[in-house]
């Protein structure tokens, strides 16, 4: 199989291995690189290995001199900065594929910006019984306090993080949406930076489309929400401060946006209006981009021990006399097991068959499901429904029979937390593999980011 | 015919250290409903800054301010004048007891009156204390098991001051079996949801012309929604159904939606603060 690849000479894709029975984005069954990856591939093919490895040591003084960092949050280590990994063999999306892509993003997301509004105005769509209302009102995420309130445009969800993959026959399925504070976008600016100065050729051989606008393009969704009445709004980005895992992203975007970076005690609250403390004195704030979770905005409102928000913000909100970006709130839909229900959601209120698929999910919390995933633990993979980033998945055929026993507890427990999934086959992509100095098949998934402002 | 209250309700704050910033929230202002409103009011602040006021999420008053500078003691004094509706009474107008139970337990019900029929935390009641709850049979009239209840829970605790504190539960409180009207309240209403039933807590001021007890500060009591009727008072540390004596301020799921004051301080060291209340009737005129 492996001479099916085109090699010139002494490639650096001589020993990439094939796996049958996996979705390779590059080549095709029988080893033969897709049409639309040839060109790239006969870049790579030309150069040697010290080449590569050179570009590669480029691409991560790059990202290391930008200070593009990440940390992972765990039990041992209090947020440990680590450089981005980058990967220099780009990934290519068609443009046909795109454009599936993007209607079925924006439908999506259309559909649940109105599910938001519905379940904290009327809420038909629990009396029409499209989506359990316990499922709503036992969410932590959904607030009493956006009850009867509606944001300005009635936007809720200006930010939203799509996660995608692509399965083994060849279709593209919604993994899970991220409706709260969704990060990453930074990464992708950066990626395609470092690939520009480390692959400047392959942007001449393609016709690509430029991602460099989305700073501008999400102020001025920002600036298009702001509160009536306000023709210049002053728009900040709200930060948890330095030792948040996403810091090196919000001082990004906020730089790339001209704008204040702040953490909330540079903000307070008088006579219902909010206030930054500048070296020339108080500045009424009219749009606030946070990155601080619901709980933590208004110590007032939600956790009274937080430092991290600004005390008597909430009034403010209700005031309509300051935005805040995504509206709080809207971490009800951001959840596993309403995930399931989306696409009823947009037929519900689009009257659309929905574009993108979703991945076939098992509610704990119905019976007949619950019995079924206690039974075939080995071949799901269990996610508790309002956790991000990965943390407390179950992996049914990476576990010992000892662990399935004691997650059954886990799940009969408290099965409205879990739901569970078919193991997905991601699909794979050439990746550079550092250690080994070969190009190896990896999974991959897509993060898309849509914006939503006012009209 | 009308009944006058004059109301006055002080809160006075002492720190160790001066105070640089700080953020008040008062929920003290009478609100107005069906029997009740609120002619005109007045608020004094010891540091001079002007308050201003929103509505919270269920639409009751918020008196807010931020008093900056370096202050050593806070004082609020808010008065007030209300005027009160004797309510004619409507108790014969609800269905019978299954029809009652019908529209509390229907689908549309519980979406729209979900909020009181949950436990919420100060209201929640654990398994082990469950057969202490005063179960409600579903042949029975809702008026008749609130009332019931209301003197069950009357007659199970003690009033006794100091003894709890806000964020005691209803859980402590059928340990402990004593407290004050928050206690008895968070309880009535933790029994009550238990059984189904949609209940609010309510804070406000009762009339110390009176002969009931808690006159000295803010009261709470509760609200059950009973059909044909709408939400109805009880007050289970008097035993007794609401009157013209109540003057309501704010209901809420529990003592944390209508709590009198909340605050940030930006500040170190020891406070106290001390919540004067006056609640006199007028001639009726």
């Amino acid at each position: 199989m492996k001479d099916s690849i085109q090699l010139n000479g002494n490639s650096i894709f001589s020993s990439y291995n094939l796996e049958k029975n996996l979705y390779d984005e590059v080549f095709d069954q029988t080893g033969k690189v897709k049409k639309y990856y040839q060109k790239v591939l006969s870049l790579f093919n030309k150069l040697t290995l010290q080449d590569l490895k050179k570009l590669n040591e480029f691409a991560r003084a790059s990202f290391f001199n930008q200070g593009v960092t990440f940390a992972v949050y765990s039990d041992n280590m209090k947020g440990v900065e680590r450089i981005f990994p980058f990967d220099l063999f780009p990934r290519i999306i068609t443009l046909k594929e795109w454009e599936n892509l993007e209607k079925g993003i924006i439908q999506r997301n259309r559909a649940i910006n109105m599910f938001l509004y519905d379940i904290y105005h009327d809420r038909k769509v629990l009396k029409d019984k499209i989506v359990p209302s316990e499922l709503i009102f036992s969410s932590n995420y959904y607030l009493k306090e956006m009850i009867g309130f509606t944001p300005p445009g009635k936007v809720y969800t200006h930010i939203s993080g799509t996660d995608l993959i692509k399965h083994k026959d060849g279709e593209y399925y919604v993994l899970e949406d991220n409706l709260r504070c969704p990060s990453g976008v930074s990464y992708v600016l950066s990626n395609r930076e470092a690939m520009k100065r480390t692959l400047s050729k392959v942007f001449s051989s393609y016709n690509i489309k430029p991602v460099h606008d989305y700073p501008e393009q999400l102020l001025s969704m920002i600036q298009s929400v702001a509160p009536e009445g306000v023709d210049n709004p002053t728009c900040v980005v709200l930060t948890p401060g330095m030792y948040n895992s996403a810091y090196y992203e919000h001082s990004f975007l906020a730089q790339s946006m001209g704008i204040q970076l702040v953490e909330g005690r540079d903000l307070y609250v008088d006579k219902n209006f909010v206030y930054m403390k500048t070296l020339h004195g108080a500045k009424r704030v009219d749009v606030i981009y946070r990155r601080v979770d619901d709980d933590f905005i208004d110590p007032l409102c939600f956790r009274a021990d937080s430092v991290l928000g600004v005390p008597g913000l909430m009034g403010c909100y209700r005031e309509g006399n300051v935005t805040i970006i995504n509206a709080p709130g809207t971490g009800a839909v951001d959840d596993k097991a309403v995930y399931t229900y989306i696409p009823d959601i947009i037929k519900y209120y689009l009257s659309e068959e929905p574009i993108l698929k979703n991945v076939q999910t098992y509610r704990c919390e119905l019976e007949d499901d619950l019995k079924y995933v206690i039974e075939n633990m080995e071949n799901l993979v269990v996610k508790p429904v309002d956790e991000s980033g990965g943390y407390g998945i179950f992996m049914g055929h990476k576990s010992t029979a000892e662990q399935r026993k004691e997650f059954q507890e886990r799940i009969k427990n408290n099965p409205r937390k879990y739901i569970a999934q078919p193991i997905m086959s991601l699909s794979v992509h050439s990746t550079f593999i550092e250690e080994s100095e070969f190009f190896e098949p990896r999974h991959i998934d897509l993060r898309s980011f849509c914006l939503m402002g006012k009209k | 015919m009308s009944t006058f209250f004059d109301i006055v309700y002080q809160s006075i704050s002492e720190y160790e250290y001066p105070v640089k910033e700080a953020f008040f929230e008062f929920m003290i202002s009478p609100c107005i409903c069906e029997s009740q409103s609120l002619i005109e009011f007045q608020i004094k602040t010891s540091t001079g800054q002007d308050v201003f006021t929103t509505k919270n999420s269920l639409g009751f008053n918020q008196i807010r301010i931020r008093p900056a500078g370096y202050f050593k003691n806070f004082k609020l004094e808010y008065s007030a004048k209300v005027r009160k509706e004797e309510v004619t009474n409507i108790d014969n107008l609800r269905p019978s007891a299954h029809e009652q139970w019908a529209e509390i337990n229907s689908t549309n019900f519980y979406i729209d009156n979900f909020l009181y029929l949950h436990a919420s935390p100060l209201t929640v009641i654990p398994k082990e204390s469950q057969n202490e709850i005063l179960i409600y049979q579903r042949s029975s009239d809702l008026l008749e098991y609130s009332l019931e209840l209301n003197s069950h829970i009357h007659s199970i605790l003690s009033y006794e001051k100091e003894v709890t504190n806000v964020s005691t539960t209803a859980a402590d409180v059928i340990l402990s079996k004593k407290g004050v009207c928050q206690d008895y309240t968070h309880l009535f209403l933790g029994m009550a949801r238990s059984n189904g039933l949609a209940c609010r807590y309510v804070s406000g001021y009762l009339d110390q012309g009176s002969t009931y007890a808690g006159t000295a500060g803010m009261h709470a009591w509760a609200e059950v929604y009973i059909p044909g009727m709408g939400w109805t008072g009880f007050d289970p540390t008097n035993n007794c159904r609401v009157n013209i004596q109540y003057i309501k301020v704010a209901h809420g799921r529990d003592y944390n939606d209508c709590s009198p004051i909340k605050g940030v301080l930006l500040s170190i060291g020891e406070n106290k603060t001390y919540h004067l209340v006056q609640v006199n009737q007028q001639q009726q005129q």
